[in-house]
């Protein structure tokens, strides 16, 4: 009965550090509680493309809980930290370590069941919430609205195994309890850290090797590799940097005596020397968490954004495929068939005799043939005479020039080496065929020849047919006979594009995408703003002392605001300052992975960028202000 | 001349009119400039509040105490902080340094704080580290050196403002009876170069080498001793008497 006593006043009399303890693990449960929710869901999966949305959800699963595990034991450890004394004290008046265990597990249990429960009712809620918006971004009309026990279940095993886990960690450092420790509780001096240049410089030059993989990415294959090699070394340097760098920079800074003798600078620069070494490696974490919520949001919203730019530029016409001879009778019977069968209009049919792409990318104005896993583009070659009629233009065209279409028209050549001649080149930004031939990652490019003999040398390959036209019909007429239609004509997924199914796959795809995105980063949002409270909690306890002796020697209350304000701030702007340049730096790389989706559409990308970089600033400062008052009122609290 | 003054001083704790605590009845005492007064007193007996009170941290609740002609009492926050930095000195029981500057750069503190030219901190630093015997201790760091070392670089923080009056809260408290002969003897030394000086204290070895000892009980002041000719064995007789006298009489 003690022990309960006990347990119950160690949880009610530090609400400061067990509310963040408490919110973290009711938003963790009831996220994890919505994602197992939306995993297991029947309707989803019955949904076409149902299967993507629930293969990526389980790769967030896999994410959330990790992200769950390690913010639980970053919690834990500060309450460990301020409960270590009070059990020592118990310890010394007389409780043994195994009555301490036990204090401990009631807690813990005390603490997972009201969390548990707590989490659940709100995940409900939420889960409310979550498949209204998810219905929203998905092209269906039926309620997903579902509750799951077995969601239920797998919630509150995980979370017993990490409530578990932390109270395992707890033991061992109850066994390490000293009350001697307690006898001589002097505060023990840190040696001040030395700066160690050679990392930070090490640290500079990872950071600038994967800034500059980000900047020379090429949309290619290989992209993706770049993104993870560029990923890990502006983790490595991120760390190096907050740990070493900053200690390094504010070692300069203290050499400076006339900047370091100001009353703001002597506090901040003294007081983060030594707070460095123990905050580099928090902040460094802040800053990547911030980074990855911009990754994240801006390429699931970009490409939910763009994607009706990405059917334009696969589907010029609503429905396109390429054949290897001219459209037989016997089809075209089929087609208008499935057409009136399905009340379809059709639209003006145009073909266009085509060379088979060949894969290649351009390197100081020659295009050379690659394969496509370092390919940029993928080359066709049409006559001046199919594309006048195309386009229902004039154009003329000597021996040695070419019209170039490329769909993201960044290619700013005047002339152009190709298969060993070299052409003058007039780009062209409007080109009605434009198709991607395959659904390659490739971008598409098209030349536009004088003659046939030149289409001919420029790429030999077989010719192909490009046929393409629009239909009119409601959406979902439209979907049926774009399915059947591919059915009847017998064409392979690949050689087909039908700009219904399309959309219909990408708004399930993009916006599955763009609801999982959203809530992972919810998460990462919340575990940032907790890292950050219990930061500043930790600093206020640690410069608490500081400032009453300054007091003491002659600071004004608005002078200490003052200083603490310069202090707080230069410590939090840090992260969220690297987080912007790191994402500016991510953004080349960022717009190579998304042309793999064919997005090819800067303004879009800008657009997102600009707009979820000013909402996570935005939240940033409000965290930051908020958890700065704990800070301002640790430190105003008399110490006696 | 007084540096110091203290008229009727009483200070009152209310939590919410239930509850008084009467901390100084009635204190009224004079310091003169270049005097060393000890005050003494069993715990309870108001020598933190009065201190706090001429520190300009804490006010009374009524009476009146100047020092060097302002009134305490008048002065609002902000000027009480550029008030304690320019004309007082503090040297605490615990030290209280600074771990995260370094030994040259804690005595600075008040220094800086009031914005003062590096050249000027130097050229004050330098006599006063060879007076206390710091010099080879400026690069270190609090947590490197002893107490006695510490409490000689306290020293050297309250004294680097040249204050009008120099206040010690049971400086010797924390120290062993080596250190502690050191650091009176230092302040002795001080005193006698014309620094005023006010020392809280226990002990009534540490009050024999003031020039003067009060004794508070009960929040008045109950009984003083002047040193005048006396030597300080005799001094310290008196003194002990009067600690017995206090001790065992109901005033």
């Amino acid at each position: 009965m003690v022990h309960l006593k006990l347990a119950w006043h160690g949880v009610t009399h530090h609400k400061q550090e067990y509310g963040p303890f408490l919110l973290a693990s009711v938003v963790l449960i009831a996220i994890n509680f919505i994602f197992w929710n939306v995993s297991l869901n029947k309707a989803l999966k019955a949904m076409p493309f149902g299967d993507a949305t629930i293969e990526i959800t389980k790769v967030a699963i896999v994410f959330i809980s990790l992200i769950s595990l390690f913010l639980m034991f970053y919690a834990n450890s500060f309450l460990i930290k301020q409960r270590g004394e009070e059990l020592g004290l118990y310890n010394m008046v007389g409780l043994s370590i195994g009555d301490l265990r036990w204090i401990l597990s009631l807690e813990t249990i005390l603490l997972y069941v009201v969390s548990l429960i707590s989490g659940l009712i709100a995940g409900s809620v939420f889960l409310k919430l979550a498949f209204l918006i998810l219905q929203k971004l998905l092209p269906i009309k039926e309620s997903l609205d579902h509750f799951e026990m077995h969601a239920v279940s797998t919630t509150a095993v995980i979370f017993l195994l990490i409530f578990m886990a932390l109270l395992v960690y707890n033991f061992h450092r109850v066994h390490s309890i000293d009350p001697i420790h307690l006898w001589n509780q002097s505060f023990k001096g840190e040696k001040e850290p030395k700066a160690k240049k050679g990392l930070a410089i090490i640290g500079i030059a990872i950071l600038a090797w994967g800034y500059w993989i980000s900047l020379r990415a090429k949309p290619s294959g290989a992209a993706f590799i770049s993104f993870i090699l560029a990923v890990t070394l502006v983790v490595l340097g991120t760390y190096l940097l907050f740990i070493v760098g900053s200690i390094a920079f504010l070692k300069i800074l203290k050499k400076q005596k006339r900047i370091y003798y100001k009353p703001n600078y002597f506090i901040s620069i003294s007081g983060m020397l030594f707070r460095m070494k123990q905050n580099g490696a928090g902040l460094a974490s802040i800053c990547l968490l911030c980074t990855s919520i911009l990754v994240t949001m801006v390429g699931t919203l970009s490409l939910y954004v763009g994607e009706n730019k990405l059917i334009d530029s696969w589907n010029p016409y609503d429905i396109m495929f390429t054949m290897e001879k001219q459209l037989s009778a016997k089809q075209q019977q089929v087609i208008n068939e499935t057409a009136s069968k399905y009340n379809i209009t059709l639209g003006k049919q145009n073909q266009m005799p085509i060379t088979t792409p060949s894969s290649g990318s351009i390197k100081n104005g020659k295009f050379e043939n690659r394969n496509i896993m370092h390919g940029t583009y993928q080359l066709s070659t049409l006559t001046l005479a199919e594309y006048n009629s195309i386009q229902g233009t004039n154009v003329k065209l000597k021996k040695r020039q070419i019209l170039l279409y490329t769909a993201s028209s960044k290619l700013h050549e005047k002339h152009l080496f190709i298969q060993g001649q070299q052409y003058q080149v007039r780009t062209i930004n409007d080109f009605k065929m434009a198709f991607n031939y395959l659904h390659s990652i490739l971008q598409p490019m098209f030349v536009v020849a004088a003659n046939e003999e030149v289409a001919k040398t420029i790429n030999p390959q077989p010719k192909l047919i490009v046929l393409g036209f629009n239909i009119a019909g409601t959406r979902s007429n439209q979907l049926k006979f774009a399915d059947t239609l591919q059915k009847e004509l017998n064409l392979s997924t690949a050689t087909y594009t039908a700009a219904p199914i399309y959309r219909n796959l990408f708004q399930s795809l993009f916006g599955s995408l763009l609801f999982i995105g959203s809530l992972v980063s919810i998460t990462l949002i919340f575990a940032t703003a907790l890292m950050i409270y219990y930061k500043q909690l930790s600093e206020g306890y640690a410069d608490r002392r500081k400032f009453q002796t300054m007091k003491q020697v002659g600071l004004s209350q608005e002078e200490t605001k003052k200083a603490i304000r310069s202090q707080v701030s230069l410590v939090f702007m840090l992260p969220i300052l690297g987080a912007a340049i790191h994402f500016g730096f991510c953004i080349p790389l960022l717009k190579s992975i998304l042309s793999v989706f064919s997005m090819y559409s800067t303004k879009v990308l800008t657009e997102v960028s600009v707009v979820t970089l000013i909402v996570l600033s935005g939240g940033y400062c409000c965290v930051y202000f908020l958890t700065t008052k704990v800070y301002q009122d640790l430190i105003d609290k008399k110490i006696k | 001349m007084n540096v110091l003054n203290l008229n009727h001083v009483r200070r009152v704790f209310a939590d919410d009119n239930k509850n008084k605590v009467t901390a100084l009845k009635d204190i009224s005492f004079n310091v003169d400039k270049g005097e060393y007064v000890a005050i003494m007193g069993e715990s309870g007996a108001g020598k933190t509040t009065l201190l706090n009170i001429i520190a300009t941290l804490d006010k009374a609740t009524s009476g009146s105490v100047t020092l060097n002609n302002v009134d305490l009492n008048k002065l609002r926050e902000k000027q009480t902080a550029k008030f304690r930095r320019e004309h007082l000195g503090f040297v605490f029981q615990n030290f209280n340094l600074l771990d995260t500057f370094n030994n040259r750069d804690n005595i600075f503190l008040p220094l800086v704080l009031a914005k003062t030219e590096y050249a000027e901190m130097e050229q004050r630093l330098n006599p006063l580290a060879e007076q206390l015997e710091i010099k080879n201790l400026l690069e270190r760091y609090p947590y490197e050196i002893s107490g006695g070392q510490k409490q000689r670089v306290a020293a050297a923080r309250a004294l680097i403002t040249r204050p009008d009056l120099v206040l010690a809260d049971e400086p010797t408290g924390a120290l062993d009876s080596h250190n502690t002969e050191n650091l009176l003897q230092l302040f002795e030394n001080v005193n006698t170069q014309g620094q005023t000086i006010l020392m809280v204290t226990h002990s009534a070895a540490a009050a024999s080498h003031s020039k003067r000892t009060l004794f508070i009980k009960d929040g008045q002041i109950y009984h003083e001793i002047f040193k005048g000719d006396h030597s300080r064995a005799e001094y310290l007789k008196k003194i002990m008497a009067s600690l017995a006298a206090l001790s065992s009489k109901e005033v």
